[in-house]
């Protein structure tokens, strides 16, 4: 076996504490929240507040191969299979008490954002009815324009003005202004170095792949605002700095640099990648893991937090992601795209097949293949459908080199 | 009298000779919009006729190319008839942030039909916030701005004022109608409430108040069908497929009350007409509900139904869940608990407006009423 980089060894660190902090925590002192995926969590970790989030535990359900058991046991109490399978995982994981990593500890409170979809506010009034706590929602409106309305930016940071005394009468404790401004800055620090690191994949040939990304991204999505997580960034950004030096490839020769639009399908990331490697091509980048890229500007902190946490990729017009989409076809130099028409998140994939006709029309057409899967769920996916495709996609893609 | 009630049966089986019609008589523009909640006020104080888009029992062909086979069947065949041709003499649309299928279809839309003028009421879905109101104000008066932009006249407030008043007395009226069928279901079919009710989607308001005001004093003689032996609440987003309601008729049920959304949901709570007609209209916004679509942590859609059920004498309740629906997806285990702990039975109906072979359907609905006959006593 290969030896653990300092930093994959860090991560294990994290995410043990990650997960055992909570159960541990005296709830006084440290109250725990479950949260969906890009909340503003600057404002709990000013309070000592322990967030947790289901929506990633429930990726490492499906990587554990335990989704469908866990899917089938909220789908028991009535849960319809065409929800979401993060929610059926997470139900799955409640009503059962299974879980990879002995569970999630139970929530004093919990905080929705719908900056991701609409899914999760009705998967939160649930939740907030089970355990019988209560619940902050945060809603960023859809951006339909080019520009964020100036009207949703006020709402939006209206309501974070009101998280504040929230937060407050549950948790007990006051409010430290400037010590959120101190925990602001290191979220902001952590990802920008967090962007760094997803930049090196312009390296031809790539250090990493997207799949690792998947692996690198915990701690920006559940630690992000601790001195922990921004630490373990800067150390895998010097290990991967390394890497590019040494001219260390993820996928050797490196002939297909191409780019993955959507969640990944947890459970089945390993015969992907070693599909894709025969054919010497990389996942360079992905939609997915730059949408925890939350820049804000300290001098302005909750109308920037108002805009950043309201900007989320799929919380935007197609017209925006297709923008989105063709400079990181441009900037990392991407010689294609892989769509996943997911059955459980709408938001993600309505508007896939018109997005791919705006791409082809447009000045960065390259060749794309779609295909239907499920983040958690396997039964809502199909290798022989996804090896077919990729089949073909690789044989698009040799024809687009020798023109 | 049974002409105007066939007439308004016509209308919501064809919707579209009677919105051609109004627009050659008025030389108006017909706007068109999505569920659920819209300010329909806004659009009739412009002028225009605002005409509801809940789709419809179309083969879904074109929109295939455009939407995947797990968006709900109202945004399907609403992409259907609008790729189709069957929306041609609308003028414009208005697709409210109802859903995540909604909201993604409308950029769709966008791109589909990138001339056609389309406005986006992206809602609070906060509405406890006190930043709510100021911006759904906000997003109104948007709406007028739109909507006098493709009209060519902005509504005065006393015009406004005035299709308030009309509304509320739409919503009055659909009240007694309400009232009527709980009091005396044996006066109209399932089939007819649910059509009259529908109708009213592509009529000018004050027509159908014209024609609904006389029809229910002849509907309260009315007699066409045995005293039910079954009496239910529906629940759901529609009750379609009609050929559903066709066969709770033919079991010997009748449908008393409902908390649909193409149905009870839209016809709630009256405008305040002692507040500034877009302020009364802010306020009626804020206080929709409960509805699967608007935020409530509280879920009080159970307390609801069981006040539904006590209220109308109901023996248990229809869940007609359109597939695909998160939204009611979401809320029928919660509801089936709360409702099972109080006594109600509860079936649950897989619908969608594409469905033809209702034979499951009648199988499973047949066991349920004979249960719900027993229990009656009836
Ligand atoms: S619907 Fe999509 S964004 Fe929402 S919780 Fe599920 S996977 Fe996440
Ligand atoms: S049926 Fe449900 S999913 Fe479909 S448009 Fe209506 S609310 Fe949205």
């Amino acid at each position: 076996m290969r030896e653990m980089s300092r930093s994959a060894n860090f991560l294990l660190g994290l995410t043990m504490l990650y997960y055992t902090a909570p159960r541990q925590a005296d709830r006084k002192k440290n109250p725990v929240a479950w949260c969906s995926s890009i909340v503003p969590v600057e404002f709990l970790r000013n309070m000592d507040v322990l967030p947790l989030f289901p929506e990633n535990h429930a990726a490492l359900i499906g990587a554990r191969k335990m989704g469908v058991e866990l899917a089938e046991a909220a789908e028991a109490i009535g849960y319809s299979n065409n929800i979401c399978s993060y929610a059926r995982a997470d139900i799955g994981h409640i009503l059962t008490g299974k879980s990879p990593v002995d569970g999630l500890a139970k929530p004093d409170f919990l905080v929705c954002c719908n900056n991701i979809c609409g899914t999760v506010i009705k998967w939160y009034e649930n939740l907030s009815r089970h355990f019988q706590v209560p619940l902050f929602l945060l809603d960023t409106p859809f951006n339909h324009e080019r520009e964020i309305p100036e009207h949703s930016l006020q709402y939006v940071e209206g309501q974070l003005r009101e998280f504040i005394p929230w937060l407050e009468g549950v948790t007990g404790k006051v409010f430290d202004y400037d010590r959120f401004q101190e925990i602001a800055i290191v979220s902001n620090e952590t990802s920008r170095l967090w962007r760094e690191v997803l930049t090196l994949a312009k390296h031809k040939p790539a250090p990493f792949s997207a799949f690792d990304t998947f692996n690198y991204m915990a701690p920006i999505v559940t630690m992000r605002g601790t001195p922990e997580a921004k630490e373990y960034y800067r150390l895998l950004l010097d290990e991967l700095l390394q890497k590019v030096k040494e001219g260390t490839a993820a996928v050797e020769s490196e002939k297909y640099r191409l780019l993955w639009n959507g969640i990944p399908v947890w459970y089945s990331m390993r015969p992907m990648l070693q599909l894709l490697a025969k054919h010497r091509a990389n996942l360079v980048c992905s939609t997915y893991t730059n949408a925890w890229v939350l820049e804000f500007d300290p001098d302005n902190l909750l109308r920037s937090m108002a805009k950043v946490y309201t900007a989320i990729m799929i919380n935007q017009s197609l017209g925006l992601k297709l923008n989105r989409m063709e400079k990181m076809l441009r900037d990392f130099d991407l010689d294609g795209v892989i769509h996943h028409s997911n059955r459980s998140c709408k938001p993600y994939c309505f508007g896939l097949y018109d997005l791919s006709r705006q791409l082809q029309a447009g000045s960065h057409a390259v060749p794309e293949m779609i295909f239907d899967g499920d983040q958690t769920d396997p039964r809502h996916f199909s290798w022989a459908q996804f090896e077919t495709r990729f089949q073909s996609f690789m044989e698009t893609l040799a024809l687009s080199r020798t023109r | 009298m049974e002409s105007v009630l066939q007439s308004l049966l016509e209308v919501a089986r064809n919707p579209a000779p009677a919105v051609t019609a109004w627009k050659q008589g008025t030389n108006g523009k017909v706007i068109g919009w999505l569920p659920i909640y819209v300010p329909e006020e806004l659009i009739h104080a412009a002028g225009a006729l605002p005409v509801s888009l809940w789709g419809g029992s179309t083969e879904i062909a074109r929109a295939d190319a455009h939407l995947q086979g797990f968006a709900c069947s109202v945004v399907r065949s609403v992409l259907e008839y609008g790729l189709k041709g069957t929306y041609n003499m609308v003028d414009g649309f208005i697709f409210p942030s109802t859903c995540d299928h909604i909201q993604n279809t409308s950029d769709i839309w966008a791109a589909v039909f990138p001339g056609r003028p389309k406005f986006d009421l992206v809602y609070p879905a906060n509405r406890q916030s006190k930043a709510s109101a100021a911006y759904l104000e906000r997003l109104f008066t948007g709406l007028q701005e739109w909507l006098a932009a493709l009209t060519g006249s902005a509504a005065s407030e006393g015009r406004l004022r005035e299709s308030i008043g009309i509304y509320n007395h739409y919503r009055a009226l659909s009240a007694e109608l309400a009232a009527l069928r709980s009091s005396r279901p044996e006066c109209m079919s399932d089939l007819e409430f649910s059509l009259i009710t529908k109708s009213a989607l592509f009529l000018e308001k004050t027509e159908y108040n014209r024609r609904l005001a006389e029809l229910l004093p002849w509907l309260a003689r009315r007699t066409v069908r045995p005293r039910p032996k079954v009496r239910l609440v529906a629940t759901g987003i529609m009750a379609e497929p009609q050929g559903i309601l066709q066969v709770i008729d033919e079991l010997g049920g009748a449908v008393v009350a409902d908390d649909l959304a193409l149905g009870a949901r839209i016809l709630r709570a009256p405008a305040d007409e002692t507040l500034p007609p877009l302020s009364a209209l802010v306020d009626r916004h804020l206080r929709l509900g409960p509805c699967s679509t608007l935020y409530d942590c509280r879920k009080e859609r159970g307390s609801h139904l069981l006040g539904l059920a006590a209220r109308h004498n109901a023996d248990g309740v229809l869940f007609l869940s359109m597939k695909f629906c998160e939204a009611e997806d979401f809320d029928y285990p919660v509801l089936k608990a709360e409702l099972e702990a109080a006594g109600l039975p509860l079936l649950l109906l897989e619908v969608e407006q594409q469905m033809s072979a209702l034979g499951q359907v009648r199988t499973r609905l047949q066991a349920f009423l004979e249960i719900l006959a027993q229990g009656a006593g009836r």
